[in-house]
């Protein structure tokens, strides 16, 4: 399947970045969020182990705080529950 | 200037060789000589190589140096071997046409020879020494090449040829239509040849100038500087370029130079001019500014209105001409001239003085007082802070004059439509940004606009927030636009071909935002800039209020959105030009999420940061 993205920059205060942050809680509240950019969509399912990295710097000319999620779609997580165990054999 | 012998003499066997190439395509041409087209075709290699060892020995020459009159100089020579290599291969594309073409000589007709003739006596001029007589010989040259390609274009004319190359005839073509379009051919070579036979001209004369310039140029110039070259100059006059805006004007200072000349090379025909004008800045020899070109302004105002400030000495080696000098197109010079003269006939003194204006065909040259003083971008990266906030004080002052003087009630037209213009310009800025026009972002239940969306919407309720009252408006305030003197403290204004009645906030708009682009990072001018905004904010403010402009802080914020966005055009650093797409995409989300009406809106504060 070839990659499908949504992406977007611009300028926001601080009451317009909660928001759309309330949208992605919401999101993974419910386990399931769109988001949609023309004709790309990107379904997103955040379920079982989710990967949580949290980034924050503080330069004299920048701060940043950047939050990454990331988790394996249920398919191919089923997809691997699938797959014949591993097995290491001795003679 | 003096030439360096290896170039000379390559120039000169490139001259004589391409005479007797041009003597050889004749000969083919007319007289069907099968030996001559075979001697030109063997000679072509040669030509070449000759260009070549010039352009090479040009390029020497500049790695050496990096002085004007040098760069000039080969940049003019480097262009004349161009030329010569390319009337080489002109000529062999003649004599391949037609070598083996039956009655070519009946084709070509009789004319044909003395159009040649007048080629090779023009280039023969090279071979006369033209480093000691270049005015003469590069006038002479561009003469008659003018002449040679008005008689060619009445010989299309008058034979139809131009028809009979653009039908599109089908099948076999008979011997008449054959003929008809080899004469085109031959009558199109001729004029490529005529034109080349232009530059060689022009780049001749550039050479003794020390300055590029076009025999149009040059001779716009010739018909206004009568107006200054009266008795008070004795020495020569030069010229120096000070650039080119995007529409094609041409803009140069006059500068005296005894050891260059101008008047030198300017055409005879000058000394017989009975112009006598007068302008005060040119007999006094001061000048004035001369960044005329491209401007943007920006200017830091205090927020203190009620006093002139005490301007501060100048002490600015900045050059000084006798004049301003500008080409281009007619519409826009005549209309420049007249804005001149309107602003001057409002506010003596606001705008450079006219000094001559001549026009000729499409094109117009405009001479006009050169004004003393700094532009504000200079002052802004002279980052002097108590300098640059005097200027500020003094251009808001001046502003306020103007708009309490000029005011009047607002015709339906006279709104900035700041929406219109910024669509205007939306191709221009998503061919260099397409990333800017992406499609709106849903996320969840939230919409984040597209930028088309934002324009729509805010363009709808612009229309909501229409000024009441219009003023004078400079129309392209950029900080080059502004200048400043600071001996007398008085802001002067240039390049004001723009300039109508209309909201005072396209003014503001745009002289806010061409401080911001300025693409700086020392934090020392950052600071200034930032000042420069907060000041011309206040200024603005306080106008508005006496004014009861109700509506000011929503059009201030699609003016700065306008002008921010338009102006990543000109950008093509990604993160400078986001960074004022973001300014102007968020101001545009603010106006969209205000609700009604945009009375109560207040400029979000942290746009004013530079």
């Amino acid at each position: 399947m070839s990659k499908k993205q949504v992406k977007h920059e611009s300028y926001q205060d601080s009451a317009s970045v909660v928001r759309y942050l309330e949208e992605v809680i919401d999101g993974l509240n419910k386990g399931h969020i769109i988001l949609t950019s023309g004709s790309d969509v990107v379904d997103l399912e955040p379920n079982g182990l989710i990967q949580m990295q949290i980034n924050a710097t503080q330069r004299k000319s920048r701060h940043q705080l950047s939050v990454k999620l990331q988790w394996m779609p249920k398919d191919a997580a089923q997809q691997e529950d699938s797959e014949e165990p591993l097995t290491i054999k001795t003679d | 200037m003096e030439l360096p012998n290896t170039i000379t003499e390559n120039l000169r066997f490139l001259t004589i060789e391409i005479c007797n190439q041009l003597n050889r395509a004749c000969a083919c041409i007319t007289a069907s000589d099968t030996q001559e087209a075979a001697a030109a075709l063997d000679k072509y290699d040669y030509i070449v190589n000759l260009s070549t060892i010039v352009q090479n020995h040009c390029v020497e020459e500049l790695s050496r140096s990096n002085k004007k009159p040098i760069i000039v100089a080969m940049g003019c020579v480097f262009n004349m071997a161009a030329c010569f290599n390319r009337i080489g291969s002109a000529a062999v594309k003649m004599i391949h046409h037609f070598q083996d073409y039956p009655g070519a000589e009946l084709v070509a007709g009789k004319k044909t020879a003395r159009y040649f003739l007048t080629l090779i006596d023009a280039i023969k001029l090279l071979d006369t020494g033209f480093v000691n007589k270049s005015r003469d010989v590069g006038h002479n040259i561009c003469d008659r090449a003018d002449a040679m390609v008005i008689e060619l274009d009445d010989l299309a004319a008058s034979e139809q040829l131009r028809e009979s190359h653009t039908n599109d005839i089908e099948g076999v073509l008979t011997i008449a239509e054959k003929n008809a379009k080899s004469k085109y051919f031959l009558v199109f070579m001729l004029e490529q040849l005529a034109h080349e036979l232009l530059v060689l001209g022009e780049a001749v004369l550039s050479l003794e100038n020390a300055e590029f310039m076009t025999i149009r140029q040059l001779r716009a110039l010739n018909s206004t500087l009568p107006a200054v070259a009266n008795e008070a100059f004795f020495g020569g006059l030069a010229i120096e370029k000070i650039g080119e805006t995007r529409s094609g004007c041409f803009i140069s200072g006059i500068t005296e130079d005894k050891n260059r000349g101008l008047n030198k090379a300017l055409d005879h025909d000058a000394a017989d001019n009975n112009h006598t004008a007068k302008n005060p800045a040119v007999n006094n020899g001061t000048a004035n500014n001369s960044s005329e070109v491209n401007a943007e302004n920006n200017t830091v105002h205090s927020s203190d209105q009620d006093e002139q400030v005490e301007p501060q000495p100048d002490n600015a080696d900045s050059p000084e001409y006798l004049a301003i000098f500008k080409e281009g197109k007619k519409e826009k010079l005549k209309v420049e001239k007249k804005q001149f003269e309107a602003w001057n006939e409002l506010f003596p003194g606001m705008a450079p003085k006219v000094i001559a204006y001549k026009k000729q065909g499409k094109t117009a040259a405009l001479l006009v007082e050169y004004v003393k003083g700094k532009t504000f971008e200079q002052l802004l990266f002279a980052a002097n802070q108590d300098a640059l906030k005097i200027a500020v004080t003094n251009i808001c002052q001046t502003l306020d004059k103007v708009w309490v003087q000029t005011q009047r009630e607002a015709e339906p037209e006279q709104a900035a439509s700041f929406m219109k213009q910024l669509n205007k310009r939306l191709r221009a800025v998503t061919r260099i940004h397409p990333e800017y026009d992406a499609s709106a972002v849903q996320i969840g239940r939230q919409t984040i606009p597209s930028l088309r969306q934002l324009i729509e919407r805010c363009n709808q309720l612009e229309d909501t927030i229409r000024p009441t009252f219009s003023v004078f408006t400079h129309g392209d305030f950029n900080i080059d636009n502004i200048i400043y003197d600071s001996n007398d403290g008085r802001p002067r204004f240039i390049d004001l071909h723009r300039s109508k009645y209309g909201d005072y906030l396209q003014d503001i708009s745009v002289f806010m935002v061409s401080n911001f682009r300025v693409q700086v990072v020392d934090p020392d001018i950052r600071n200034n800039i930032s000042r420069v905004l907060q000041s011309l904010y206040q200024f603005v403010c306080q106008f508005a209020e006496k004014q009861q402009d109700l509506t000011m802080q929503a059009r201030l914020a699609l003016g700065l959105a306008r002008s921010y966005i338009t102006s990543t055009r000109f950008v093509l650093d990604d993160g400078f030009a986001n960074e004022m797409f973001f300014r102007g995409r968020y101001l545009m989300e603010k106006i969209v999420e205000t609700p009604e009406p945009l009375t109560h809106f207040v400029l979000p504060q942290e746009i004013l940061r530079g």
